[in-house]
């Protein structure tokens, strides 16, 4: 078996770039995927400790995980598809519409 | 070194390099190509930890799902080929990412796991499929269909706000 | 409800032949007001004239018949209405009083109705006449039918109705509309007591069946009732709601006023129906008047007869001497209801109708055709304001209308009482119980009877005067206008639909109708026939010849003053003011009731509006307070939690400012805050 470390390292990195994507890029598609990452590295967590569990609790909480994530990403997209109807653009930087005019 | 580590450390340096291509690329495209590899990464990662059933789950809900939705939507938003590409803050990038992992490494460095270190997975004879199926439909029933009044309810939802606002627009045109 | 109405035992009883027969008549007059009220514009003038003017021929024949074969009394009752355990009962009673009543009223009504055919023919708001005629002749049929007396009001208020329809019939005039006010008014005051009457009948009998209470008061007499017994009061309660009807002192003013409407039905109203109405119901209900009520009716009546006939002296308006003369004649009647002679009051009141809805109609044909010369002179482009009522600008008419001449000359006679005609008979009747009464009674009653003898005199006076005015000297209107002259020449004879009923009526007002005998009413037919119970009076010899002597001089004296007179001025001007303001009665009302009703209200009203001052007053200070308190409420309390909100409020736009709504902002924010949390978590654990 792999020590379970090197799922930690490894979901630590993977969160560390989501978050970066999420931060740093202002395309909203990309912050949807840098989200996606992070859901990924939680799972990654989740699946590493889970296999040591006669319930295996964290197996099901990570396909729940894909769920919602799978449901985010829908009405994400749904709300990305609003916007860009609105606004005529996807960047983050010109979206400032939840500033108190 | 055993192959099961060679296998997991590949895997973990192609989802981790394919990670960092999200982060760096200027291209939407590559960038959702990229995002493919990570998934099939991490799909690898769950058939090396033993839940061979959730590899599949993760195939067919992120990659079969996720990824085609997101592709949508990349293709839905294409405004002009400029929009495709943006300005890089890859310094910043670099910075936020060592930053973040270095906390977190600095955080958990110190904390004491103590979870038995076992040689084979506890599943690997009784079959983790029919486990996770047995436990979905006992012990976690409620869950599973909560879940699935939920995404019906997103689905409604989502079709609702995308339809009503594409109707609403073309009542203004 | 059983406690407060005591119970006695109405026996139902179904209706015979005779009722039946009665009742088909009442109803006919309310079918022809229905059809011709409903429908009358759109049938043709002349149909409509026919129709009603037919029914009533039917109804007059009908009555006759009735009257014939109708032998002691038919009464008929049923139930009206029932609530709870008590029975309201509607009667019915036709003897040959009632009959008779019938034969009268339709004769008159049939008589007014071929006059109003051509009287009528062109005149305004034509549609509704004849309607209101049948509502009036069904409402008086009514109240001589009826045996009971809450039935009975009924058709006196509805008789209170038509004849406010038709006396404001032309109501497009003020004094018309204003004459027809001042009748209903009068009327509803009088009423107000015949409403007081039903309520003490239930309350002592318990019913208001005429019949059965008859029997009940003749089982207690009324001596045994004391001066104020319930039946002395509810007599005198009817007694003053017949006030009102039947023009009695001091109620009578209405009457005068009430010939603004049409002349035939100022007839009909003098005759057969409205102040008939009185007095028919007094001579039901007589069983009631005892003791000092009596005496108080022959008291006012013989008022009303001396003041009536005074102001007929002294007035020029045509038809209002004959008003006059028609209240003074209603006192002769009370006079004799007073005195108890029934039979007496109800044969001057057959007579009355006859002679004086001749008088009436002879009138109202000099006046149509004076009506006519105004007409004509419009259609010739002048229209000059002529009152074609006014004595003065007549005259001269005996040659131009000799057979109107001839009829008012007999009904005349009739009414003065001169021998061989009817109201000479009907007079003596009530003189002769006058005389009766006086001669068994204290000295005071012989002013009575010198008042009466002297009336006669006086009716004789303004009679003559009446006819000298219009019928003899010379046209007085071509005195003051010549333009007439040429209408005058073409005046003719009135149409035959006008002299039909006035021949019919002045032939009924010979003698030979009511009794062979031209000087005694007592051995006659009529007397004999038409009454259940007639009393015989002593024939008194010299009265008859006393009152033609009173009479026949009168009329001479009134001759030979009026005979050359041609301009006419009013030397006693402060008399004829007096007359002209009836007396002043409607002044001294003015003053004894309605200032001091007035007077109270406006007290009533002024302790009520300090009463709202005072409230007012309270309110103001309340309202102060309230305003003190609100600026309390607003500026410390509601100050208070504004300074924190606003604080509160403050501090969260100083943190907002910071804000420029990109999401990934609040990103930052949020994974700050998480990892100051994990920095904590890690520093304590």
């Amino acid at each position: 078996m792999i020590p379970i470390d090197y799922y930690i390292i490894v979901s630590i990195l993977l969160f560390s770039i989501g978050s970066a994507i999420v931060f740093t890029r202002r395309n909203i598609l990309y912050v949807l995927m840098g989200i996606e990452l992070i859901f990924n590295a939680a799972n990654i967590n989740l699946v590493a400790f889970g296999q040591l569990d006669p319930y295996l609790n964290g197996q099901l909480f990570s396909m729940l995980i894909i769920t919602v994530a799978a449901a985010e990403s829908v009405v994400a997209l749904a709300i990305v598809i609003v916007l860009f109807k609105k606004l005529n653009t996807i960047d983050l930087n010109e979206i400032t519409q939840l500033k108190e005019k | 070194m055993k192959l099961i580590e060679i296998v997991f450390f590949f895997f973990a340096i192609q989802l981790l390099s394919s990670a960092l291509v999200i982060l760096f690329t200027r291209n939407v495209v590559y960038a959702a190509i990229a995002l493919m590899s990570t998934l099939l990464g991490v799909a690898a990662l769950f058939v090396v930890a033993g839940s061979d059933l959730l590899a599949v789950v993760q195939l067919v809900v992120y990659v079969g799902g996720v990824l085609i939705l997101l592709l949508f939507g990349v293709l839905y938003t294409y405004r002009d080929p400029e929009s495709y590409f943006e300005k890089k803050h890859v310094l910043l990038s670099i910075v936020t990412v060592v930053c973040i992992a270095g906390a977190l490494l600095f955080l958990l460095s110190d904390l004491p796991f103590n979870y038995p270190q076992l040689e084979t997975s506890p599943h690997d004879a009784t079959g983790i499929t029919k486990r996770t199926g047995y436990l979905w439909i006992t012990n976690n029933l409620l869950v599973f269909e909560v879940v699935a009044v939920f995404l019906l309810v997103v689905l409604v939802g989502a079709g609702w706000i995308a339809s009503h606002v594409l109707d609403k627009s073309k009542k203004d045109v | 409800m059983n406690g407060l109405i005591p119970h006695i035992d109405v026996p139902l009883i179904s209706a015979d032949d005779i009722s039946v027969l009665a009742l088909t008549i009442f109803f006919m007059p309310i079918i022809t007001f229905v059809l011709l009220f409903f429908t009358g514009k759109h049938i043709l003038a002349p149909i409509r004239s026919w129709l009603a003017t037919g029914v009533m021929a039917v109804m007059f024949v009908l009555s006759l018949y009735l009257h014939i074969h109708t032998e002691g009394e038919h009464i008929s009752r049923w139930i009206w209405f029932e609530i709870g355990s008590l029975k309201f009962t509607a009667s019915m009673l036709v003897n040959n009083y009632s009959t008779t009543m019938m034969v009268i009223a339709t004769f008159v009504s049939l008589m007014v109705h071929l006059y109003s055919v051509e009287y009528m023919r062109e005149r305004r708001n034509h549609s509704k006449y004849f309607p209101y005629l049948a509502l009036f002749v069904s409402s008086m049929l009514g109240i001589i039918l009826s045996d009971n007396l809450m039935i009975t009001f009924i058709f006196w208020e509805l008789v209170g109705l038509a004849s406010f329809l038709l006396i404001g019939f032309w109501y497009e005039k003020d004094s018309s509309a204003a004459a027809a006010k001042k009748a209903f008014l009068f009327n509803k005051f009088a009423d107000l007591a015949f409403v007081i009457a039903i309520m003490m009948l239930f309350a002592n009998y318990g019913t208001a069946e005429i019949s059965v209470l008859k029997e009940q008061v003749s089982i207690t007499p009324l001596l045994n009732a004391g001066i104020f017994g319930m039946p002395i009061l509810i007599g005198f309660m009817i007694w003053f709601a017949t006030v009102g009807k039947s023009a009695q002192f001091p109620l009578y003013v209405w009457l005068p006023d009430a010939m603004a409407g049409p002349t035939p039905v100022s007839a009909l109203l003098h005759a057969a129906t409205m102040v008939a109405a009185g007095v028919f119901l007094l001579l039901k209900t007589s069983f009631f008047l005892g003791d000092w009520v009596g005496n108080l009716i022959t008291i006012i009546g013989c008022i009303t007869a001396v003041l009536a006939a005074l102001q007929a002296m002294r007035t020029f308006d045509a038809k209002k001497v004959l008003a006059f003369s028609t209240v003074s004649q209603l006192g002769y009647m009370m006079m004799a209801v007073g005195v108890g002679a029934n039979d007496a009051a109800f044969f001057h009141l057959a007579t009355h109708a006859f002679f004086k809805a001749c008088l009436f109609l002879s009138v109202g044909a000099v006046i149509h055709s004076m009506h006519h010369m105004q007409s004509h002179q419009f259609d010739h482009g002048q229209y000059k304001d002529l009152d074609t009522l006014d004595m003065r600008l007549m005259g001269g008419f005996r040659k131009k209308m000799p057979l109107t001449f001839v009829t008012y000359l007999i009904s005349y006679a009739a009414l003065i009482g001169l021998p061989f005609f009817s109201g000479f008979l009907s007079k003596d009747a009530i003189l002769g119980a006058l005389y009766d009464w006086a001669t068994v009674s204290n000295t005071w009653t012989w002013f009575v009877v010198a008042a009466a003898f002297s009336t006669v005199a006086i009716t004789a006076f303004y009679m003559t005067r009446q006819l000298i005015f219009i019928f003899f000297g010379e046209f007085r209107l071509l005195k003051t206008d010549m333009s007439y002259k040429q209408y005058f020449d073409h005046i003719t004879e009135s149409k035959w639909l006008i002299n039909i009923p006035l021949i019919a009526l002045a032939t009924l007002s010979i003698w030979f109708f009511f009794s062979i005998n031209p000087l005694h009413a007592q051995t006659g037919w009529w007397m004999k026939q038409s009454f259940v119970s007639g009393e015989h009076h002593v024939f008194h010899f010299f009265i008859p010849i006393l009152a033609s002597v009173l009479s026949i001089g009168a009329a001479v004296i009134a001759a030979n003053r009026y005979k050359n007179v041609t301009v006419f001025v009013d030397r006693y001007v402060g008399l004829t003011k007096m007359f002209a303001q009836n007396f002043y009665i409607e002044k001294s009302m003015d003053v004894l009731l309605i200032r001091p009703v007035m007077l109270v209200a406006e007290l009533c009203g002024s302790t009520d509006r300090w009463i709202n001052h005072l409230i007012h007053g309270k309110a103001y200070f309340i309202l102060v307070l309230a305003q003190c308190a609100d600026v309390f409420d607003r500026w410390i309390i509601d100050g208070s939690v504004h300074l924190v909100s606003a604080i509160i409020n403050g501090i969260g736009s100083f943190f907002r400012s910071y804000l420029k709504g990109n999401v990934q902002q609040y990103f930052y924010f949020t994974f700050i805050a998480f990892a100051l949390i994990l920095v904590w978590l890690a520093w304590y654990l």
